[in-house]
This record gives structure tokens, sequence and C-alpha cells, in this order.
């Protein structure tokens, strides 16, 4: 049990948090069209170029150092498909596949984070998992504000009885260690874009003067930002341990944690944030409204709180 | 950065839970469960001395004291196990994580003859007369007043609130040594017999159990001078050393996940069906648990790195009472009407749950730390 990180962790983070320097962050974010952004194909090559998104193959650095890699990119307010490739897609397969790389469960119908843009989508069946190329243009892309790019998929998109769209049965992918790694994707991503946003608000509720005093002096906010700290803090743990230990009830754990915090800094910080909060020049908006687009796909595969009892106690049924 | 167990933390926590097991199965009846009771008490001192005969009551004190020089991390897996079982150390988990360690740290050559001896064979109850009417997370405010009065301290005020008094061979007691003083700067710690003349114990009725809480009148109490503990009026900073990591002493997450665990091994055993928002909040609930668990291991490994206290305890312990509760209100859930008898998994954790935000420090104090120390927030009007 060793909670700082190894010297190799630190220095991956760091070399990360220079790529990122140049081709993430709020400014770039920006560029790509704020909340309503395209795909960063710049920051995926080059990041994957680095061989940061393999380290979870290497093992001397493991999933979890990959899962640094996708809280980091998520903490830059990153636009692109990380957690999917970096986790999901090599816990499930030796061979590497075409990125960007899209994730959705059979029999989801609504939009799908990246899917307009990728490569390669990762369908979780009720037994196997699909492998699905798409061509370019065969998604279309649906507009949407809550910070990523999004496509809806075509009928002939899905795999299986419910397609035909040439996708295969991934040769041993198991559904459930693909909801696994998803799930540690997921929290990786809560917490850098909730790290962001709490930074921010924390900076906001010390500047801003009311009634003569910074409105962070007020035990009214202050106990909810140490609420917040406390949940946040718990959650990036469970996180880690859960890339850790690779336990599907570590990740259910993780990620339903996860989930609570962020249903509280979500609104806690735009509240606190006032109307400057509102406003798109504040760079607040560019992680806070990714939450729900985050919240949302995290109970495509059932809700995590309810993944947790099933893991925990298996002879309990419903 | 890795959360794996080395080899010999996994063998310590299998053999204690073997011993825990085979203890607990001879006999662990309701009353003896009861934090503080006669029952618990001679309970506690039975089991304390099995467990010190075997090295485990305070294995993780230093070996010139009679300890197995341990790590911390096998200190919170004792803790971990006990907590979780229910605490068969009953009140004597508070001699071995800190007053022990005060007392050998600040005692002089007699009080670590007099007192470690004992602590260190599972024989003696100690109780903290901190809490006064008037000063609760006010403590620096306290005012029972010690004079000094040639070899003596003349002792006169109230404390409230106590845990396990009237079981209690010792109280580990605050007082104020000036009253002239600003509020902190004249606290001293006095290690108090509770046989001793002018000291009168009285039960207070409580939700949380018929023993749980006292009040200690002390009437013209004549202390020994040797029986203070540090220097006169340097008992604020001794208690802040002594207590630093007591806010995750008692791994109460531990004891909440168990309560779990066993709520739905008997849901299951029955073939009760629970609803699927239950079991949503159960789920919730388990997480709850594995954060301030994880949280908690973060300052045992400050601790074991030999870092001073940082924020993380303050954050660790806000967790536990997040879990707790948690616990506490689903138990009640899952258990229905079965919860309402007395003694009940659901009964025990929701009490349980009930005083977590209070004991050891309120949950909002520590609300006001995490605040000031980790983030940095500015000082309140």
């Amino acid at each position: 049990m060793q909670f700082t990180p190894t010297i190799e962790q630190d220095a991956l983070v760091d070399a990360v948090d220079v790529l990122l320097g140049r081709y993430a962050g709020p400014k770039r974010a920006r560029e790509l069209g704020g909340d309503h952004p395209r795909y960063d194909a710049e920051l995926e090559s080059a990041l994957s170029s680095a061989g940061f998104l393999d380290c979870a193959r290497d093992p001397d650095a493991g999933p979890l150092a990959a899962t640094l890699v996708t809280e980091a990119t998520a903490r830059a307010a990153g636009v692109a498909a990380i957690g999917a490739r970096a986790l999901v897609a090599t816990a499930l397969c030796a061979e590497p596949l075409v990125q960007p790389i899209a994730l959705t469960v059979a029999g989801h119908r609504g939009p799908v984070r990246y899917a307009a843009d990728a490569s390669t989508l990762l369908v979780a069946g009720p037994r196997e998992v699909w492998v699905v190329p798409l061509e370019q243009g065969a998604v279309e892309p649906v507009r949407s504000r809550f910070g990523y790019p999004m496509g809806r998929l075509p009928e002939s998109a899905l795999p299986g009885p419910l397609g035909n769209a040439g996708g295969r049965i991934l040769d041993g992918g198991s559904p459930e260690r693909m909801l696994a790694w998803w799930r540690v994707a997921l929290g990786a991503e809560l917490v850098g874009t909730m790290r962001s946003a709490f930074d921010l608000v924390l900076e906001h509720v010390k500047g801003r003067f009311q009634f003569g005093r910074p409105i962070g002096s007020f035990q009214a906010l202050q106990h909810r930002l140490a609420e917040i700290a406390v949940l946040l803090e718990g959650s990036r743990w469970l996180v880690l341990e859960a890339a850790w230990t690779g336990s599907q009830e570590a990740a259910a754990v993780a990620l339903t944690q996860t989930v609570v915090a962020a249903r509280r800094l979500l609104l806690d910080a735009h509240q606190m944030a006032g109307a400057l909060g509102f406003t798109t020049e504040y760079d607040l908006h560019l992680w806070t409204m990714r939450l729900p687009a985050l919240m949302q796909e995290s109970e495509w595969m059932g809700s995590p709180a309810a993944a947790v009892t099933a893991a925990r106690w298996p002879g309990e049924r419903p | 950065m890795e959360f794996g167990w080395t080899d010999a933390d996994l063998t310590f926590r299998k053999e204690l839970q073997e011993f825990v097991n085979r203890e607990l199965e001879e006999g662990w009846s309701l009353e003896q469960r009861k934090l503080g009771s006669p029952e618990n008490a001679a309970f506690s001192r039975a089991f304390a001395a099995k467990l010190a005969a075997r090295g485990w009551l305070i294995p993780h004190w230093p070996e010139e004291q009679g300890g197995s020089g341990n790590t911390p991390w096998q200190h919170i897996i004792m803790g971990e196990e006990l907590w979780g079982v229910g605490e068969p150390r009953g009140p004597q988990y508070m001699n071995v994580n800190w007053i022990g360690p005060a007392i050998i740290r600040y005692g002089t050559e007699q009080q670590r003859a007099e007192h470690l001896s004992r602590i260190a064979s599972g024989d003696v109850i100690w109780c903290q007369g901190f809490s006064e009417p008037d000063a609760g997370s006010d403590l620096g405010s306290l005012r029972t007043r010690a004079i000094r009065d040639g070899d003596e301290y003349v002792v006169n005020g109230t404390k409230i609130w106590t845990s396990y008094a009237s079981v209690a061979d010792y109280c580990f007691l605050l007082v104020r040594t000036d009253p002239t003083a600003p509020a902190r700067s004249a606290i001293t710690v006095l290690l108090v017999p509770t046989s001793i003349p002018g000291l009168e114990v009285r039960p207070i009725g409580a939700i949380a159990g018929d023993h749980a809480l006292h009040e200690l009148v002390f009437t013209d109490v004549r202390v020994p001078v040797s029986c203070r503990l540090g220097a006169e009026n340097g008992g604020w900073e001794l208690v802040r050393e002594a207590l630093a990591f007591e806010r995750v002493g008692a791994p109460r997450y531990a004891r909440a996940a168990r309560v779990l665990d066993e709520l739905m091994a008997s849901a299951a055993a029955d073939g009760t069906a629970l609803p699927g928002a239950l079991r949503e909040r159960i789920g919730l609930a388990r997480a709850a648990c594995e954060a301030a668990r994880l949280l908690a291991y973060r300052v045992i490994d400050e601790r074991a790195a030999g870092l001073p206290p940082s924020p993380s305890v303050y954050v660790a312990r806000a967790a536990m009472v997040q879990a707790e509760r948690a616990v506490g209100s689903v138990a009640l859930e899952v258990m229905g009407a079965d919860g309402l008898v007395e003694g009940s998994l659901a009964d025990d954790q929701f009490r349980r749950s009930m005083v977590a935000g209070v004991v050891a420090g309120s949950y909002e104090m520590q609300m006001n730390l995490v605040g000031k120390l980790l983030l940095g927030l500015p000082k309140g009007p």
C-alpha cells in the first residue's frame, strides 16, 4: 500500500502534462468549439506517438499509469477518446484497434461520445464484445452542448442481429471486463474533469468579494466545498485502486462514488460561481458541462451502485 | 503508488481473524457487546489479556515499551478486524491507540511504571475527561480548574458526556491551570484515578446505550502533582499531538461495511427480494465505506512514512461519518420492522451512525478544518 506516486509515475504525469500543455487546455478546447467541440485528432495522435496510450500494456506501468494519463487529459479538457483507447481497448485485445475508439452497449439508442469521429466501435453485448469498423461519415453527428462531439449510430452500424455493419465478435472479449475498464475510464475522466472545475471554483470564492469579504470565507460555502473535497478525494483513490486491482466490484464502487461527487459538484460549482459561471467567457463550463454526459454514460451498462450490490453479494438476487 | 498488501500483512490479518472468530464464538452476548457496560468491561479485560499474551495488544508500540515494533499498517488491520466485529477490546482501544503512546512520549519514569504495564497487559480501562457543559467543539474554552496547592492540584469542575467513566480505572483529564491565561495556553493534563475522593461519576441515559455517557463532578479533588502528564499549561499541544491520528483510530467504516455484509447474507438466507431502489442505496453505502477505507489508508500511509499529520485525517474522518450514516439508514430499510428489535444489526448500526458525527470531534469541525487547511479558504466572519 503506497499512496505517493513512484518516481516513474511522477515522471509520466509530468511528461503527459507537458504534452497536454501544448496540445490541450481550455484555450484549445475553445478553438475546437468550446461546449460543442470538434474531435481533437492532433491531441490523440500526440499522446499516441509518445506512447502514452499504450502504457497499460507496459508491465512496468500498467493500467494504473493509463488511468493517470486519462485523468490528466480530462483535467486539461482534452477532446479525444483517451480512456476508451488507453484503458478499455488495451484491456480487451492484444492487437491495436484503429483509433479513435467509441464505446457503446447493445441496446443503447442515444448519442454516443466520439461516435461520429471514431474508426472503431466497441459494443458490449450480453455475452460478447463486438468490434465494428466505422466508415468516415457513416455516423450522423449530433449537435450537443455537453462538451463532447457525439454521434447517433444508425441501426446498420450495430452488430449482430441488430444491424449489419460487418462487425466481428472479439476473440475472448468479455463484456464484464469491458464494463469494468469502461467504468474505470469514466471514473478517471470524471475525476480529472471535476478536479479542474473544483480548482477554478476555489480560486473564484477566494477572490470574489461581496459584503467586504471573500465569499469563500462564509461557512455556508465552506462546508459545501469541504464535502465536495472529501467526495472528490475518495473518488480519486477508489478509481486508482480499481485500476490497480482490475476487479469488477472495485470498478463499480469507484464509479458509484465518483458519480455521487459529480452530482454534488456540478450544481454547487455553478451556484458558487454565480452569474460569471454561466458565461462562456469563463472556463468553468468547459468542464462542468461535460459532467452530465459522463454521468449519463455511467448508467448505460446499468447503474453502478446496483452493480456494486450485484458484485459484492452475488448470492442475493433482486 | 500501489494498493496491495504485503504477505506479512495478509498473514497477520488472517491469523487475527481466526483468533477473533474463535474467541467470540465462545461467547459475546448482547450485554457484552454494549461498549462501556460492566459486562463489556469484564469481557474486554479477558479478551485484551489474551491479545496481550499473543503480543497483539500493543504491536505498534516501540519494542522497548513492550511492543513488537509492528507497522502502522498492522495497527489499522487490528482496528479494522476488531471494530469490524464490534470492538471486543471495549474501551481499551483508546489506551492502545493513544493514551499509552502519550504516556510513553510525555510520562515520567514513575508514570510509565505505573501505567504502561497495566495497559500492555489489557487490564485497565481509561476514560477521557474532555467535554464540559460549555466546552464541546470549542474544547479550548474548558473551565474545570486545577489550583496548585503545594504538591497537589485542587480540582473543581464538571466534565460531561464522558464515555466509559463508570467502568474506568483512570481518567485522562484536561484542566485549566491558569484562569488568567488565554484559552488554550493554560490547559494541563492530569492522569487521575477514578476512585479518588471528591470525584462523583453519574451515568447519563443515552440513546447510544445505557452505559455510554456520564457526568463527572470534581469537588475539591486533590490530585498529586506527580499525576500531571507533560508540562503545566502544556496540555493543548500534548493532546493535539496525541490525538493527531485518533480521528482514524477507530476504523468505523470497517464495522459499517461488515454490517452491510451481514445484512445481505441474512437477506439472501431468508430469500428476501430487495427492491431495486434499495439495492441502489446499498451500493451507494458500500461505496461510501470503501471511500472511507482508502482515505483512512492514506492517513496510515503518511504515518508509516513518518510524515506529520496532514489535513488528510480530517478528510478521512468526514468520509467515515458519511459511510456510517449511509449504512445506518440503509440497514433499517433492509431489515424493515425487524430492525426495531433491540440489539438487531440495524438497531446497533443506526445508533452508532447517530453519534458518528459528534464523537471524536464534530463533523462540522472536520469541515472547518478541511476548508481551512486543505482548501485554504479565507477565515470566516
